[in-house]
């Protein structure tokens, strides 16, 4: 991510402008969902009835509530964005565990290559899905993506 | 001051698909060749290496293979009247970077044709076909 200016409130095909990592971000937003919650004298978010919680939540969607600094519909937007990293994405980063995320949508995942199933037609592929960080046995080891020799540092 | 290197025959300003290709053929003819890129060296292993490279949010979500936008990036508007402001993070435009240029941009994707890429390549096929056939019965 840039971090440098200028800084200004751009047109929404200009992308993300707001001055936040992503950490800053949640913590930013958080603390004001907890704020506002305990003004208001309804506890924790984690407390409230589930029907309560998707309702706040819809809220923070549909409206552009400060949240300290951060507009409520960008926070839900980086939160679903989030959820949806971490239930489909590898679980060498530490989320889907079990793969349960690819099983579910039937995901193989990152197998080297599927050299075997070329000249098979109209078959099913019923292999269980395959982690990046799965050694022989099938156990995932949850790590930091050690980076590739020269590649770029990931952004 | 500029460093004076030994005098090669070609030099290669940047090293992408063309770059490549023009550095194999003018190799292949016996001439010595330089290439100039910016950015990391990259090999075909380890750096694309499976399964490591069907790595999706390291690569097609965060962009690991373009630019490095924490150090540099490009500010645009779409029209005159407004103020251009940087992109601070890759969505569609994807500026790259490192050996290999473009063609390591293409991120091993292959999406599936849709019905409307055939029915393009259906219409370009039966216009060549009809030019053809005027151009026959001209001559």
């Amino acid at each position: 991510m840039y971090r440098s200016g200028p800084w200004q409130p751009g047109k929404p095909e200009q992308g993300y402008q707001l001055p936040f990592t992503p950490a800053e971000l949640f913590r930013n937003a958080l603390r004001a969902i907890a704020e506002d919650l305990r003004k208001t004298n309804r506890g924790s978010f984690a407390n409230l009835k589930a029907e309560d919680q998707d309702a706040y939540l819809r809220a923070l969607e549909r409206e552009a509530r400060d949240l300290g600094g951060v507009p409520s519909n960008i926070f839900f937007e980086s939160l679903l964005g989030m959820t949806i990293e971490g239930f489909f994405s590898d679980p060498v980063y530490g989320g889907n565990k079990g793969m349960v995320g690819w099983k579910l949508i039937g995901f193989p995942g990152a197998y080297a290559n599927f050299y075997d199933f070329v000249d098979q037609h109209g078959i099913a592929f019923t292999r269980p899905p395959m982690s990046l960080a799965q050694d022989a046995s099938g156990t995932v080891h949850v790590h930091p993506v050690s980076a590739p020799r020269t590649a770029p540092k990931s952004q | 001051m500029a460093a004076r290197r030994a005098e090669v025959d070609a030099v290669l300003i940047g090293v992408g698909l063309v770059g490549t290709l023009l550095g194999r053929e003018l190799t292949r003819a016996g001439l010595k060749v330089v290439g100039l890129e910016r950015g990391a060296p990259r090999d075909t292993v380890p750096d694309f290496q499976a399964p490591q490279m069907h790595d999706e949010l390291r690569y097609a979500v965060r962009k690991a293979l373009m630019q490095d936008n924490t150090k540099e990036t490009y500010t645009f508007r779409h029209t005159v009247s407004e103020t251009a402001l940087p992109m601070r993070r890759w969505a569609s435009f994807l500026p790259g970077t490192g050996l290999g240029g473009s063609i390591v941009h293409w991120n091993g994707q292959t999406f599936r044709f849709q019905a409307d890429d055939f029915q393009i390549a259906c219409t370009r096929l039966s216009m060549a076909a009809s030019r053809a056939a005027g151009a026959g019965r001209r001559s």
